[in-house]
């Protein structure tokens, strides 16, 4: 997993209603899309982070995870700011110093690549990108090890998904392991009758899939008429169903989506009145 | 007086697709609070009996049924699945499947949730279901972290919670390590005495069922052979070898005194009846206490120390990516043509050390080493590890892919590129071998477990390697079967192929190995013959392991001059006839 699995722990977030932290999600994501500019993503990193801290998240292990993926965003932002070299990109920074170039790469004009260049502008691009990137793995990080599994089947029925659908990405979610060890155990049971992979030839790729195709159809259809049968066995279908532990809203709970809300107004203003955020 | 919960009047039914008929005017009464065992070899329509009982049939399987089922009063056809779930609790042989939810107190209350129960009422059913089950305490564990043991207790507290009359148990211990079955058992047998649920069981462990259980059913070709009590049903030795069944080692030891005319009262069902029994005899008569153990001498000696080597492990640590150190500097050696049984608790390290062996799995210690005849296993392809070592996975059905016997017996040989006339060669011996030959063109994973199993193998040993690895080959297979395997492996061994087998049988263990690793912990506790090892009780106890029956009885009349290391009925047999037909009354 490319995120932190849930831990059991004692924390404010981890008491906090999952509902509260879909809010946090939301009202992220909502100023994550308004701002362009480094200096507000950088007061909302830091209060993610203040956030990571009242997670009590492991942040070695969180760094380790999300370490390659945030170094892949980066290089993709960058080669991405290299084409951030038109001044009516900006309207907030003086639009000659935003297109200002500092080194160029390719001349105005180039066929297929166009005119590429590093400028004062596409590093700021590049840099507001990259944090972006930090936020949304950081936030993600901290929902995904705060919340349970059964809470987020919880969120998901009161956030009135169906009941079947909610069911069926339980029982997914639950199968994952399962599935994921018998699959481990077909290759490794091919493997010792000599099975390799068939090369870089679609075709003799595709055949060499066989032998892990059907045992792992196989299994997956005797896993799934067992678990429905079981579930059934156990009253599944009688009604609607209930969770054992409802969530509650707290005063912690009112207080941090109040704080939430009315942090997200404010930036939101001042971005719609001062520009603030924008490049 | 107590009443019907389960009548099945005149049942025959026929699966969809299928042609014969897998029960066949099956009548059945069992009252409420009684405790059945049904009996039989693998297809005799034990499962299907159960899947009638459970509703399962005719809701959830299709096929034809005729006859009248009644479950507490109610005819099944007419109320639904779930409903039935109030009355009848089913738990299958594969706990996994019955995991619903994320942890221990969630999962059990998913039943009742179901029912729409008020939480008070729902809570308070989870904590009988977990007190009952021996779970309380595991409230907040996440499912997946329970032993097998646990999680098939988990899986009968999920339907206990539902509070149903009748329990039907589909082998739930197949899949179990010694430990894991005591629990389940234990929790079984308190469900029962305790709480007066009804207990329906397809079981192949006989031995607890002739201690525990009044009431036997075994069932062959879809018809009940017998219907009675254990006691009646040990007095028909020749209708037990006609189900193919199991029957406990002291049993089996008194049919033959019986026969030799040195047995004379009831056959005796467990451990402490044939002790009784025998210490009367013994004591009866006079006699040299060098007479028994004379016997014995030369007798399954141990076949190392003056062979070549086939396997060397030294210093082998493995740890999963999850972190659980698997094993912990393993280091042992197998001459060729030995016969070793690896046993050991679930955990215990047995098939993460034959995975390494067979190349499978890769040791990231750089100090741990594998040599296989010779060849440093770590630096071999796979290719070339196959030639070398075979190993035979627990469940045969993970593997099975073609169409015919033939195409997957000759699936390995296709990937070493031997030519077809090679193939056609080899496989047509190893289908002959396995008694496989008219099932030649059928589909693999249409044919019965045990030949499922015997197609995986043959697949293996078409490869001709020179070490066999087969892990856990009696796991859902009937006796009859699992002595089948055994003596092939046993024939294949006979010609310097050396076998490793991992298994949780210790009568054949006992019967087919020439040596024993025991692993604990993911460490070698013990190392020696199958006689040395069984007479370790208390080493093997931290296992969970247990000698077979009749060691244990001969371990019980050591003080009557009965070696300790007796490992057979056979050897027992012997020995005890020694002493009757010789000692002076």
């Amino acid at each position: 997993m490319v995120f932190v699995e849930y831990e059991k722990k004692d924390s404010f977030m981890h008491r906090l209603d999952p509902r509260s932290k879909l809010i946090l999600l939301v009202t992220i994501g909502w100023l994550y899309i308004l701002y362009l500019e480094p200096t507000p993503l950088i007061i909302l990193l830091v209060m993610v982070i203040i956030l990571g801290h009242l997670s009590k998240l492991p942040w070695r292990k969180v760094l380790k995870r999300i370490s390659w993926l945030a170094v892949l965003i980066t290089i993709t932002f960058f080669v991405l700011s290299l084409w951030v070299t038109k001044p009516e990109m900006f309207t907030r920074i003086p639009r000659e110093l935003a297109s200002k170039v500092i080194f160029q790469i390719t001349p105005p004009g180039t066929p297929f690549l166009g005119y590429l260049a590093i400028t004062y502008g596409g590093l700021l691009y590049f840099t507001a990108c990259s944090i972006k990137a930090l936020l949304a793995l950081l936030v993600a990080c901290i929902f995904f090890y705060t919340t349970s599994q059964s809470d987020m089947i919880q969120l998901l029925s009161k956030l009135r998904v169906p009941h079947t659908v909610t069911f069926i990405i339980m029982a997914a979610i639950r199968f994952y392991p399962v599935i994921s060890i018998r699959l481990q155990e077909i290759v490794l049971a091919q493997k010792s009758r000599g099975w390799q992979l068939g090369g870089l030839n679609p075709v003799k790729l595709i055949k060499s899939l066989v032998p892990l195709t059907i045992p792992a159809f196989s299994e997956a259809v005797i896993l799934a008429e067992r678990f429905a049968f079981a579930v059934q066995c156990r009253g599944y279908g009688l009604g609607k169903i209930g969770f054992l532990r409802e969530f509650k809203f707290t005063k912690a709970d009112y207080a941090f989506c109040t704080f939430l809300l009315f942090f997200t107004a404010l930036m939101t203003i001042l971005w719609y009145l001062y520009g603030v955020g924008m490049l | 007086m107590r009443k019907d919960v389960i009548v099945l009047n005149d049942i025959w039914f026929r699966y969809q697709g299928s042609q014969t008929c897998a029960l066949r005017g099956v009548n059945l009464r069992i009252k409420e609070g009684e405790l059945v065992a049904i009996l039989g070899r693998t297809g005799s329509g034990k499962s299907t009996l159960l899947r009638v009982i459970s509703g399962a049939i005719p809701h959830f399987y299709n096929g034809v049924l005729k006859g009248d089922v009644l479950i507490c009063g109610m005819c099944t056809k007419n109320v639904k699945l779930s409903e039935l779930a109030r009355y009848v609790g089913f738990v299958s042989e594969d706990p996994e499947v019955h995991i619903v939810s994320f942890t221990v107190e969630e999962d059990v209350a998913f039943g009742p949730l179901n029912l729409g129960l008020p939480k008070d009422e729902i809570l308070k059913r989870v904590k009988f279901a977990l007190e009952a089950t021996r779970l309380k305490g595991f409230e907040a564990r996440n499912p997946y972290t329970l032993s097998g043991g646990e999680k098939q207790s988990l899986a009968i507290a999920g339907v206990l919670a539902l509070l149903p009359k009748i329990l039907v148990l589909d082998e739930p211990t197949s899949m179990l390590d010694p430990s894991g079955r005591a629990r389940v058992f234990l929790v079984i047998e308190e469900l029962n005495k305790k709480h007066g649920i009804t207990v329906v069981m397809a079981t192949q462990a006989t031995e607890y069922v002739f201690k525990k259980f009044p009431r036997v059913i075994i069932m062959d070709q879809g018809r009940i052979l017998f219907d009675g009590s254990p006691r009646e049903l040990v007095k028909k030795p020749s209708l037990i070898k006609a189900a193919g069944l199991r029957i406990p080692q002291v049993a089996e030891l008194a049919y033959y005194l019986e026969r030799d005319g040195l047995w004379k009262g009831d056959i005796p069902l467990t451990l402490d009846e044939a002790v009784r029994g025998l210490v009367e005899v013994l004591r009866s008569i006079k006699y040299s206490k060098e007479l028994p153990s004379k016997f014995l001498h030369g007798k399954r000696s141990p076949r190392r120390g003056r062979r070549e080597i086939a396997v060397e492990v030294e210093n082998l640590y493995y740890t999963y990516p999850g972190g659980i150190e698997a094993l912990k500097g393993i280091s042992l050696k197998i001459g060729r043509g030995e016969m070793v049984a690896v046993i050991g608790g679930n955990g215990s390290g047995k098939t993460t050390l034959a995975r390494c062996i067979a190349g499978l799995l890769r040791p990231a210690n750089p100090t741990s080493r594998i040599i296989v005849h010779g060849m440093d296993i770590r630096r071999l392809k796979m290719s070339e590890i196959v030639k070398l070592v075979g190993y035979v996975f627990q469940n045969p059905e993970r593997q099975l892919h073609a169409f015919t016997v033939y195409e997957e017996v000759a699936f390995g040989l296709r990937n070493l590129g031997l030519s077809s006339v090679e193939i056609e060669k080899r496989v047509s011996k190893v289908l002959k071998i396995l008694g496989l030959e008219p099932y030649r063109d059928e589909w693999p994973l249409g044919l019965d477990r045990g030949k499922q199993l015997r197609t995986a193998l043959a697949s293996i040993i078409a490869i001709r390697p020179k070490v066999i690895i087969v892990d856990e080959p009696t796991t859902g297979q009937d006796w009859t079967e699992s002595q089948y395997i055994m003596r092939v492996l046993r024939e294949l061994n006979s010609q310097g192929i050396t076998v490793l087998f991992i298994t949780h049988e210790m009568e054949l263990v006992a019967k087919y190995a020439d040596r024993v690793i025991v692993l604990h912990s993911g460490r070698i506790l013990i190392d020696g013959t199958p006689r040395e090892v069984f007479q370790r009780q208390e080493v093997l106890a931290k296992t969970g392991l247990e000698p077979p029956q009749i060691t244990k009885l001969s371990i019980n009349l050591a003080r009557y001059g009965i070696p300790k290391g007796i490992l057979t009925v056979d050897e027992m047999r012997k020995c005890l006839s020694e002493v009757l037909r010789y000692g002076v009354r």
